[in-house]
């Protein structure tokens, strides 16, 4: 967070990390989830079914050494009915939309290019409601992750203008004229190198590619974007992982939200003890977590070198081009 | 074809450690380079430790023209501009650097004016004398630093200039 010291940092991370440690899905069975607030001081809330923390786990987490906040929030469905319920509605949607389902809200939430020309549209799945949003137009076989010249690739992008589509990367790794097999040129969307490092690339010629809001990563299977997660929304602590060529897939946690690079400090800061999270060639790769784009990976250092900083994802706007979810 | 059913927010991923590389910087083959002194070894006053660095692979000959240390590449050259911890010996024509006891992947190694070469780092933007900063948003190139590099942008014709750090920060 802004203003949150290293040591306040830190001892907030050791504090999650305690928290997520515990098998609180055994201690309760209407627990769903814990969920970071964005503010300075750590704030969880714990989802739950029943809206109460059961004394036994209340006691339990003060045992473990936690101290902050940790309010209950009750949710109306678990992550299995809700999985089960986007799973249905996916199916039926086919190839027209995307889906996902909201644990906080109680809500599916679907998307399609044009949500009012499906016929018989539910507005619900096994009971739980559907919220419908107009997607991005997809088709689908390139993703993001790959190797990218002297960088990695980001993710797929779509321009703001005109919902073209294309692959991203940092603006400081050299120009590139092919990508996964498909010619690309630069869209004349990126750069800067202040507190944003991002260039957009589309086919060449236009028509012959299809984009995958993918990331090829994790053994070969596709991490599927489907939302993004702003600078203001990210927190101390969050998980990440990112993909890069030289270091595959790590992930690590968020330590710093405003660190000082290319003469801004709004950049985030990632580490994991004994974990590299940037080595040559991973720049331009990105940062997501579950279906979720947080950044492109940029820099390295730290201590042992094994720090990461990326730019949030949201800043890309400002550039032209946002992050496909769809 | 893909479902698209979204990851929920406490989705599981699955990772996949890093494999660490074992490239080394140079192909240490001899060359007939002459033993001249570049004009401008450009070195900024500041170590690995104290900034962040761009990620990008450079790769490329090291090549010393016109009084300039440069990795050139088919259709990119960039003036090679050094941390603290590089050292030039013009008796060998060679770059030289330490390695890290708290960063293993920091080897020590050395380089030669005509070798092949990899380093970490990234292409500069245009705007690239205010825009580089250390971890508490001060300046990392000294007036001396930004004169040597515009310099040898101007001698060499090259199209931008690195920092070069460690071929791998593993």
């Amino acid at each position: 967070m802004r203003g949150l010291d290293a040591e306040s940092a830190a001892e907030r991370l050791r504090q999650l990390r305690s928290l997520r440690s515990m098998p609180l899905k055994d201690l309760d069975p209407q627990f769903v989830d814990v969920r970071v607030l964005p503010q300075t001081e750590l704030a969880v809330e714990y989802l739950t079914l029943s809206g109460k923390i059961p004394d036994g786990v209340r006691l339990l987490i003060e045992r473990i050494g936690y101290t902050s906040a940790i309010e209950p929030v009750a949710v109306p469905y678990s992550y299995l009915e809700l999985e089960a319920a986007a799973q249905e509605l996916s199916e039926w949607l086919g190839d027209r939309g995307s889906v996902y389902g909201d644990v906080r809200g109680g809500v599916i939430v679907a998307n399609a290019p044009d949500p009012e020309s499906l016929l018989a549209r539910p507005m619900e799945s096994r009971g739980i409601p559907v919220q419908w949003g107009i997607g991005e137009p997809f088709t689908e076989t390139l993703g993001g992750g790959k190797a990218w010249n002297d960088c990695t690739a980001g993710f797929v992008v779509v321009k703001t203008s005109n919902l073209e589509r294309g692959i991203s990367s940092n603006a400081h790794c050299t120009l590139n004229s092919t990508y996964n097999g498909q010619t690309v040129i630069y869209s004349g969307l990126g750069e800067d190198r202040g507190q944003y490092d991002a260039k957009m690339y589309v086919e060449y010629p236009s028509g012959s590619a299809s984009w995958n809001n993918g990331i090829a990563c994790c053994g070969g299977i596709s991490a599927q974007i489907t939302f993004r997660v702003s600078r203001t929304n990210m927190n101390i602590g969050d998980d990440v992982c990112k993909m890069g060529k030289a270091t595959d897939v790590t992930c690590g946690d968020i330590l710093s939200k405003s660190a000082c690079f290319s003469g801004a400090c709004t950049w985030i800061l990632v580490d994991r003890t004994g974990i590299n999270m940037s080595s040559v060639g991973d720049s331009g790769g990105p940062f997501w977590f579950g279906g979720a784009a947080f950044g492109w990976n940029t820099a390295q250092g730290g201590p042992g070198d094994n720090q990461a900083l990326f730019m949030a994802q949201n800043y890309s706007g400002d550039l032209g081009f946002i992050v496909a979810v769809s | 074809m893909n479902r698209r059913v979204a990851a929920l927010a406490a989705s599981t991923l699955v990772a996949a450690f890093g494999a660490c590389s074992q490239d080394v910087a140079g192909d240490g083959a001899p060359t007939t380079s002459p033993k001249v002194q570049p004009r401008e070894f450009i070195v900024i006053d500041h170590g690995l430790e104290d900034a962040y660095w761009d990620s990008a692979l450079i790769k490329g000959r090291l090549e010393l023209e016109n009084g300039c240390l440069t990795i050139i590449r088919p259709g990119v050259t960039l003036v090679a501009v050094w941390t603290s911890e590089y050292s030039w010996d013009p008796a060998t024509s060679t770059v030289s650097w330490e390695g890290s006891d708290e960063t293993p992947g920091w080897l020590a190694g050395q380089v030669r004016v005509g070798d092949r070469v990899r380093f970490g780092g990234g292409i500069q933007p245009d705007n690239w004398e205010t825009q580089n900063t250390d971890v508490r948003n001060r300046p990392l190139l000294s007036s001396e630093n930004i004169e040597q590099i515009n310099s040898c942008l101007e001698n060499t014709g090259a199209d931008s200039w690195s920092f070069l750090t460690p071929p791998e920060g593993t």
